[in-house]
């Protein structure tokens, strides 16, 4: 318990820093009613994870669940010959490793840290234990996996059925959401992600550049122009996002107390 | 280049008429018929799987493979993975030009309306993200404040039955220093 106070005490001293974009903290958690909250709130860890760590890879048990502050992690199919495809992307709207709340304690993927990320770390065990017993928190991870089916199955269509450009452009929208348009990806990891070779990744961040959609510096991408973004994107951008902003408001909704005034700030 | 690099590297880059795009990193195979697989996935990642051709911003661009010497290995149409002949596409684009002023003009204002609609974002962004922390702080307080009440709490009852039995043991107290004092 004492342990936790510390770590409370180091939280509260962010908002107080000058970086808006440190500010962020778990959408999920936020929604989550107080007393919801109160039975997690003892097993936080606040951790902060550099990119390309891997939190777990496909088959291995997953030990804990990271409900993410700031950042942004991948989830990966590979195929046997070494490929790979991102078939969901999570951030601060998110957790990594929800399943396991409902007793799946198996990674189905390979989850990896794509934008640094910091993160409330909670035990599987005690998430699981905690959907057996509170009705918010059970609610809020129903919905949450639900919500996740349904990014995998958007994710599979677009990528058998969108061009490059398009689900690159999707890609950057999701990842400016979550951590601002400087975004500190390199071209290698934006390949694996699409499934796509890295030259044509380059290729076509060549062309938004001279579009001056992005700026392509050494390991980054700088979002110039969010607008053509969206007009390049796929429908697929608005319609993971809309999932997502309608699961929030289900589960803020089963947890109604907090005040209303926030909400209408919430996008 | 590279001194003990025993893989000859292979550079792809795109060409379209007088256009080009170079590609400065390269990559490194065993042969060329590795560069020659490699050009071919990259052009089928620029087929627009939708309408069955290459996609319309690439249509006519070719694939230029040039060994570590600049030496060209390969020039290939991208149109070529999908069966069409090179700068064939599926809809040429045939979109009516807009008069040039007006032309300009929207673009200026298109160039606005998306610095607003990022500033927009960003400071909708970032009014969730202090909303959200002030939630998950007020939270975690929240918590802390149930803590502190249970120990608040347990102490005053402590203090309540110190003071009970103190009570209790008072008059003992007395009794026993007065047979002390007699």
């Amino acid at each position: 318990m004492r342990r936790q106070t510390g770590i409370l005490v180091d939280t509260m001293r962010i908002p107080g820093t000058s970086d808006p974009e440190r500010l962020g903290s778990n959408r999920l958690l936020a929604a989550l009613s107080a007393g919801g909250f109160s039975m997690i709130a003892p097993c936080i860890d606040e951790v902060e994870l550099e990119s390309g760590f891997v939190i777990h890879e496909a088959g291995a048990a997953i030990d804990h669940v990271y409900f993410i502050h700031g950042g942004m992690v991948s989830q990966l199919s590979a195929t046997a010959d070494g490929q790979s495809a991102e078939v969901a992307a999570i951030g601060r709207e998110g957790a990594v490793g929800a399943m396991a709340g409902l007793g799946s304690r198996r990674a189905v993927g390979r989850a990896v840290v794509q934008l640094p990320v910091r993160a409330a770390r909670v035990p599987a065990d005690r998430i699981a234990e905690l959907v057996r017993r509170s009705q918010p928190v059970q609610h809020m991870v129903v919905r949450y996996c639900d919500v996740m089916m349904a990014h995998v199955q958007q994710t599979a269509a677009c990528n058998a059925l969108h061009d490059v450009h398009a689900r690159l452009s999707r890609w950057l929208l999701h990842a400016e959401d979550r951590c601002g348009s400087r975004l500190r990806v390199t071209q290698e990891q934006l390949s694996q992600m699409l499934g796509v070779q890295r030259t044509t990744i380059t290729m076509v961040c060549r062309a938004m550049q001279s579009d001056e959609v992005i700026h392509i510096g050494r390991g980054v991408v700088d979002i110039r122009d969010s607008w053509a973004l969206q007009k390049r994107a796929c429908s697929c951008y608005h319609v993971m996002r809309a999932a997502t902003e309608r699961m929030l408001e289900d589960v803020r909704g089963i947890s109604a107390d907090a005040p209303a005034a926030w909400d209408g700030l919430m996008t | 280049m590279s001194a003990g690099g025993a893989m000859p590297r292979f550079f792809f880059h795109f060409r379209k008429g007088r256009r080009s795009l170079s590609d400065r990193d390269g990559e490194t195979f065993d042969d060329v018929a590795g560069a020659h697989g490699m050009a071919l996935s990259i052009a089928r990642d620029f087929v627009d799987r939708a309408r069955g051709g290459i996609c319309r911003r690439w249509a006519g661009w070719s694939i230029d493979v040039r060994d570590q010497r600049g030496h060209r290995i390969l020039l290939m149409p991208l149109e070529q993975v999908v069966g069409l002949r090179p700068g064939e596409a599926l809809d040429p684009d045939g979109r009516p030009s807009l008069p040039r002023v007006v032309q300009l003009d929207s673009r200026r204002s298109g160039r606005l309306l998306s610095v607003l609609s990022n500033q927009t974002r960003r400071l909708r962004r970032q009014a969730s993200m202090v909303s959200d922390r002030q939630k998950y702080v007020v939270n975690r307080l929240d918590h802390e404040i149930g803590i502190a009440q249970e120990v608040a709490r347990q102490s005053r009852e402590l203090l309540a039955r110190s003071r009970a039995r103190s009570l209790l043991a008072g008059p003992l107290l007395v009794a026993r220093s007065g047979s002390f004092a007699r």
